[in-house]
């Protein structure tokens, strides 16, 4: 009685590439070095699209003004006004003028186009709309959260719950992770509870990592 | 050509892909090539499921004979039948007798019994047929019948008449 051992690389090759991709690492996109779960991005300003880097190419693009200004380093820092004067604390009022359908919601300023972008999680991913202007002004505009917001890389994540509106400024990558979750768990009109899970447990994480803006400014 | 001798013409141009890539390089042109596999079987398979799907049961069957129809079909997870049936399909193809004495899908064993004395095909030819209509047998063991015979003298014959 004798095994042999049928070994068919060729065959086994093809099966694999029937089955779905695997997930793919994901890499640093200048110089291809895979990176950790946890990383930085770069916001590409002319694609309008977020970019994976390593921490080393990352310090390369520390530098405002450098690949002429074409990606935007996104910072880490999260912010929270603990005490906004009264004048600018966000009111139902405000939260209603900004047009804002849903419970929450972001803003951030493109320099390029130097207009206000808000953009709210849903089923299909980010959904975008331009404020009023003077509508933002009056709601945001003077508070010091946003004096402190850089463009195209930080944004002012509004959250309304029960005991008022909540502002944080956070690294825009941080929104876009937030959508992500969101699109994978959002059932019905208004995401459902899962959903609504989702975003109290990932703004208690922000929260956490919030530190209070100092009168000094940004940076 | 076999499956398998086109999954080997595949991987040898991802080697050369690679090659390309040079030292140090992060195999996104391997990756690419890859992909560019995957998009093909997954364009031709779309097709090859309502060709499948419309064609008439016995129309079907009449071609799972073919090995460039079968080996294709089960690639692509369309073979209508099990593997046990598809393992007996491979042996009945062959020239000679051969039973099929089991198949354990855990290890990918199949048992296999020749009735005649390894005459008819090789042991090449089973593991072929194999390879094209049951790809997921991975090992063959042949359980031999007693087929050698006993060489003795010849009963009542003098045991010294040689010297």
């Amino acid at each position: 009685m004798s095994t042999r051992q049928l070994s068919r690389p060729g065959t086994a090759l093809l099966r694999r590439l029937r089955e779905p991709v695997p997930p793919q690492p994901e890499r640093c996109a200048f110089c291809g070095q895979g990176v950790p779960p946890a990383h930085r991005h770069l916001v590409d300003t002319e694609e309008q699209t977020l970019t994976c880097v390593c921490t080393a190419c990352g310090l390369l693009f520390r530098d405002p003004g450098a690949a002429g200004g074409r990606y935007r380093h996104v910072p880490d820092r999260h912010l929270t006004d603990p005490d906004p004067d009264p004048g600018h604390r966000i009111g139902e009022q405000a939260w209603t003028a900004l047009g804002i359908p849903v419970g929450t919601a972001f803003l951030f300023r493109n320099a390029r186009q130097d207009r206000l972008v808000l953009l709210y999680p849903g089923p299909g991913g980010a959904t975008e709309s331009e404020p009023d202007e003077a509508a933002w002004q009056r709601a945001l505009g003077g508070s010091r959260l946003a004096a402190a917001l850089e463009p195209d890389v930080e944004a002012l994540l509004l959250r309304r719950t029960d005991t008022g509106i909540h502002c944080l400024l956070v690294p825009i990558d941080a929104c876009y992770e937030l959508v992500g979750r969101l699109r994978r768990c959002w059932k019905g009109f208004d995401g459902g509870a899962e959903a609504r899970a989702e975003v109290d447990a990932f703004f208690a994480r922000l929260a956490e990592r919030a530190r209070p803006l100092r009168e000094d400014g940004p940076r | 050509m076999t499956a398998e001798q086109t999954g080997l013409r595949v991987q040898e141009a991802l080697d050369r892909l690679d090659g390309l890539d040079g030292l140090g390089g992060d195999g996104a042109a391997q990756q690419a090539g890859e992909q560019l596999v995957r998009d093909l079987m997954d364009f031709y398979h779309d097709g090859l499921a309502r060709i499948v799907g419309a064609l008439p049961a016995p129309a079907l069957a009449a071609l799972l004979d073919d090995p460039a129809v079968a080996a294709l079909l089960v690639l692509h997870e369309l073979h209508p039948e099990d593997t046990a049936a598809r393992i007996h399909r491979a042996l009945a193809a062959l020239p000679e007798p051969v039973e099929q004495a089991g198949f354990d899908p855990a290890t990918g064993t199949v048992r296999l019994r020749r009735t005649r004395a390894g005459c008819g095909c090789s042991e090449e030819d089973i593991e072929a047929a194999l390879a094209c209509h049951a790809p997921e047998v991975t090992a063959v063991v042949f359980e031999r019948g007693p087929q050698l015979l006993q060489i003795g003298t010849r009963p009542g014959a003098p045991a010294e008449a040689a010297r």
